[in-house]
């Protein structure tokens, strides 16, 4: 009985020090942007909109350097997407959607996307999910939730995920989707119909998050406490 | 009185009834209210050592007094969090649990936050109301994100004030990576709610408070536990201090250690460390108080409380003919978290000298704790044992009996 209550508590003990197997970046570098929660790639694919916990939006070029700032101050910017007309950032704690004119950075309107969710736990990520043709933002946890909101944020649907402890950030990328976890320091791959999980990735980075894949599938991967960019080898396999 | 509290627990529940079913956050877009909660019940059970302190009405022929043996609440929170504008945020957290607490040491007055903070100043933010002194990592650590019941001796409230009404002034560089704190408050305490409460003493001082954290190579939240296991290893390294007057003070100064209110002067200094690395964790922190007593009795009162006056020039203690004693203790802790398990596990040192001049009253204790995650920290069942690393029967000790703590905490939000 000894034995069998030692295992128990040991074995488990042992196996949580072995460490699993990560994905490694290729290099890092700093970007001049405080705390930098989400990013994306614009729709030439000639650079990013970053947005910032602090409620900025940035523009950088291809090599992260920052070409704008919008002049509108937000609250909580957790999630950005953008297309050839607008930028779409989420504002967490206000649970609205801010408009960016495209070429003007702007300010053009804001939609309420209401959650009855802890404070700062709410909408985290957001982009468009081309299979279905609809916007996604997943909330961060307590519960993890994805909603499915039309071109006017209005809601669709709503899927429960229980994957991961939380999730900060997610991205469409040739026909699937891409999902980042900030606790879990791990990287999901879903099928973009289903959303039902294929692969998991690990990373070995303090507080992810935001990730894009630049114009030629290269994945990024941002850090918010270190500001840093994290770029990696490949494409993800 | 309590007709109050009963309506007030009535209108809070109620309100937390339409949360449960509606929303947790509003907002009007410009106003964003999150509506919280905590609720933490334990079993206590206390291992008596045969000491005549220990019997019925302290009389040796009396049996011993299991009074400790029982269920206890120990919260009962709704808190109030808000945003207004990019400006200002505000905080009111109550608990219900420590609202039936009426004694006049003031340790718990139930009131645990009514503050708002400004940020309109932009170069620093000022936080004005009750709130928690930034003083002490280990005080700042909130409870519901540990898998202890019980905080050291040295810093849960009874050498100092943990929080009080007042007004700080905090500003961050370097990316959040080093903190500035400063602030002015009350000096009385939690006392300031007691039935006590209310005026200052014939000093008319305030208490002042200044602290400064540093981390690397990131900002480090007051958290004690690597629920992640950051793949870098972190630290952060923080220093701090206080000083006080009172002429005399119209409250007991302490439930044991009578260190808390001091007619007098008293400053003190601390320092603290923290570490983290893949689900490690360890924690070192040191006070120091210096305490000069004035041995003034409130006029106004004829309760023949305890004034602190050992080590002074009235009365000395052996041979150190001194105005002053000091009195502090280090904490030291290390804990790891096991993620397949969804375990924290902690082992804590802690002692606390009450007063220099004496020999022989150092409490010294080593606790063990395990914190079992059913979801987080929401839902997580805890357990501590404290073990008394003292002589037993030495009767300048406060806390001479081990006991384990075992129970639940649910926080909703």
């Amino acid at each position: 009985m000894m034995r069998l209550l030692f295992l128990s508590i040991i074995l488990p003990l042992i196996f949580s020090f072995q460490k699993p197997l990560k994905l490694q970046y290729k290099r890092s570098f700093r970007i001049d942007i405080p705390e930098p929660s989400d990013v994306c790639l614009n729709a030439k694919k000639d650079g990013y909109y970053v947005v910032s916990d602090n409620g900025f939006l940035f523009e950088t070029d291809l090599d992260w350097k920052v070409i704008r700032k919008a002049d509108y101050v937000g609250y909580d910017f957790e999630g950005v997407y953008a297309d050839s007309k607008y930028v779409y950032v989420v504002e967490e704690r206000s649970r609205r959607i801010v408009y960016f004119d495209i070429t003007t950075l702007q300010l053009i309107k804001k939609v309420e996307i209401p959650y009855s969710g802890g404070r700062n736990k709410g909408f985290e990520s957001l982009t468009w999910n081309k299979q279905k043709t609809c916007f996604v933002s997943i909330t961060e946890k307590d519960p993890t939730t994805l909603f499915e909101f039309d071109e006017s944020f209005r809601q669709i649907a709503q899927y429960d995920f229980n994957i991961a402890s939380d999730i900060s950030a997610a991205q469409f990328h040739e026909g699937k989707m891409y999902l980042l976890s900030d606790e879990d320091r791990s990287i999901f791959r879903l099928n973009a119909e289903t959303y039902e999980l294929e692969k998991t990735w690990k990373l070995n980075i303090l507080n992810p998050e935001g990730l894009v894949f630049g114009p030629d599938g290269t994945l990024y991967v941002i850090s918010d406490d270190l500001e840093k960019v994290y770029q990696f080898e490949n494409t993800l396999p | 009185m309590k007709t109050h509290y009963l309506r007030f627990l009535q209108a809070s529940f109620f309100f937390i009834y339409i949360g449960a079913n509606a929303q947790l956050t509003i907002s009007n877009g410009n106003h964003v209210l999150e509506l919280s909660g905590a609720v933490s019940t334990f079993y206590n059970h206390r291992f008596y050592t045969d000491v005549p302190g220990n019997r019925i009405n302290n009389d040796p022929s009396q049996p011993i007094d299991f009074k400790k043996n029982r269920f206890g609440l120990r919260d009962a929170q709704l808190q109030l969090e808000g945003r207004v504008g990019h400006d200002f945020e505000y905080e009111v957290q109550v608990d219900f649990a420590d609202f039936a607490n009426t004694s006049d040491i003031g340790e718990n007055p139930g009131v645990m936050d009514a503050n708002f903070t400004y940020k309109g100043l932009k170069v620093l933010e000022a936080i004005v109301g009750y709130q928690k002194l930034p003083y002490g990592r280990n005080s700042l650590v909130p409870f519901f994100y540990s898998p202890y019941w019980i905080r050291p001796e040295l810093t849960r409230g009874e050498t100092y004030s943990r929080r009080d009404a007042g007004l700080t002034l905090t500003r961050n560089f370097w990316r959040q990576r080093i903190n500035v704190y400063a602030g002015a408050y009350t000096g009385m305490g939690e006392q300031l709610l007691s039935k006590f409460g209310g005026d200052n003493d014939p000093s008319g001082s305030l208490e002042y408070i200044g602290r400064v954290d540093f981390s690397y190579p990131a900002r480090y939240r007051y958290r004690d536990y690597d629920i992640t296991h950051v793949p870098i290893p972190m630290f952060s390294v923080g220093v701090n201090a206080r000083t006080v007057f009172r002429r005399f003070s119209s409250f007991l100064p302490g439930d044991d250690y009578y260190l808390r209110s001091i007619s007098g002067q008293k400053d003190i200094i601390g320092a603290d460390a923290s570490f983290q690395y893949q689900g490690f964790s360890v924690q070192l922190e040191w006070h120091q108080l210096k305490i000069t007593p004035t041995n003034y009795v409130d006029p106004n009162l004829n309760t023949g409380r305890f004034r602190e006056d050992r080590g002074t020039a009235t009365r000395k203690i052996g041979d150190k003919p001194t105005n002053y004693f000091r009195a502090g203790g280090i904490v030291a802790q290390a804990s790891y978290f096991a993620k397949p398990l969804k375990t924290i596990l902690s082992v804590r040192f802690d002692n606390l000298n009450p007063n220099d001049l004496l020999t022989n009253n150092t409490e010294e204790t080593l606790s063990f704790a395990a914190a079992y995650m059913i979801n987080g920290f929401n839902a997580m069942l805890k357990a501590q044992y404290q073990h008394r690393l003292i002589d037993r029967k030495n009767p300048l000790l406060q806390r001479i009996d081990d006991q384990i703590r075992v129970g639940m905490q649910f926080m909703f939000r």
